[in-house]
């Protein structure tokens, strides 16, 4: 195992193997999502919901990874017309692959309920004790939260040049604005839904 | 042993400037353009060749390669493209 099995295994396996690892993670993900009560709002984004029923768990899920593997192809076929269509599936199943040990993480490693207790404490003074260690603890926490969420979005990427051949830097300007837009569009999207 | 094509001192591209029969010893001197195919490297050359004793499959060459279609692709689009700055 190299750094390019890990931070792009899209120039290494055949679609076959990653499309199979892909689907698998789509299922973790989704499963996940159902046990933490957690909604997929768009690729890399989540929100609570208590009241989250399997179906719409998994429907959740279907309609942000299709709708994000339809705009990235698009986004691709503007960029490189070869594009096939299974890399940007690939692509987006795989860079999928770290979510679930993000929300698996926030659910049983005590930030859920430190969140909670924050939140029912607005407004009036914080009676939550917390302690030099415990927060240097929490930073740490945090950061390598932040460090996952980075490398799903580095294999997006590198999944991405590579089905595209993207070179020029004013392309990966372009894709960076261009998805977190759809981001954003899909979170607000996906609400109204009312699923 | 290895053909140069760049100048080792300044980097421009080589000419060839004399070829001599192994046979009867004749010599021909001139100022020659190298032909396509020699103005690209070595590994370019050998991925030109593997491609046509892979019978033009890009797949098969990727597998053989240990490395995905798309990168292999990648790899010949660029090619493709550097071949096309050379002839023009």
């Amino acid at each position: 195992m190299n750094w390019q099995t890990i931070f792009n295994p899209f120039s290494k396996f055949s679609e076959k193997q990653l499309f199979v690892f892909g689907f698998l993670v789509f299922w973790i993900n989704s499963f996940v999502c159902f046990f933490t009560k957690t909604r997929m709002d768009s690729i890399f984004h989540f929100t609570p919901n208590e009241n989250l029923s399997f179906s719409t768990a998994i429907l959740l899920c279907v309609i942000s990874t299709v709708s994000a593997i339809i705009f990235i192809f698009l986004m691709a076929l503007l960029f490189n017309k070869k594009t096939r269509f299974i890399d940007i599936v690939n692509t987006v199943l795989i860079c999928q692959a770290p979510n679930f040990l993000v929300l698996l993480y926030i659910k049983y490693s005590g930030m859920d309920t430190l969140a909670r207790k924050l939140q029912t404490n607005i407004g009036t003074a914080p009676s939550i004790e917390v302690s030099a260690p415990s927060v240097i603890l929490l930073v740490a926490c945090i950061l390598l939260l932040l460090t996952i969420i980075v490398y799903g979005f580095v294999l997006l990427y590198n999944g991405f040049k590579t089905a595209t051949n993207l070179k020029k830097w004013q392309h990966t300007v372009l894709l960076v604005i261009s998805l977190f837009t759809f981001l954003i569009f899909h979170q607000v999207y996906i609400h109204y839904l009312d699923l | 042993m290895k053909l140069p094509i760049v100048c080792p001192s300044c980097e421009n591209s080589l000419r060839v400037s004399q070829m001599k029969c192994e046979q009867c010893t004749t010599e021909v001197n001139g100022n020659y353009d190298l032909p396509l195919y020699l103005k690209l490297n070595r590994e370019e050359q050998d991925f030109i060749l593997e491609f046509f004793l892979s019978s033009g499959s890009i797949k098969e060459m990727a597998k053989q390669a240990g490395n995905s279609y798309p990168t292999m692709r990648n790899k010949m689009d660029d090619l493709i493209e550097k071949i096309k700055n050379l002839k023009f």
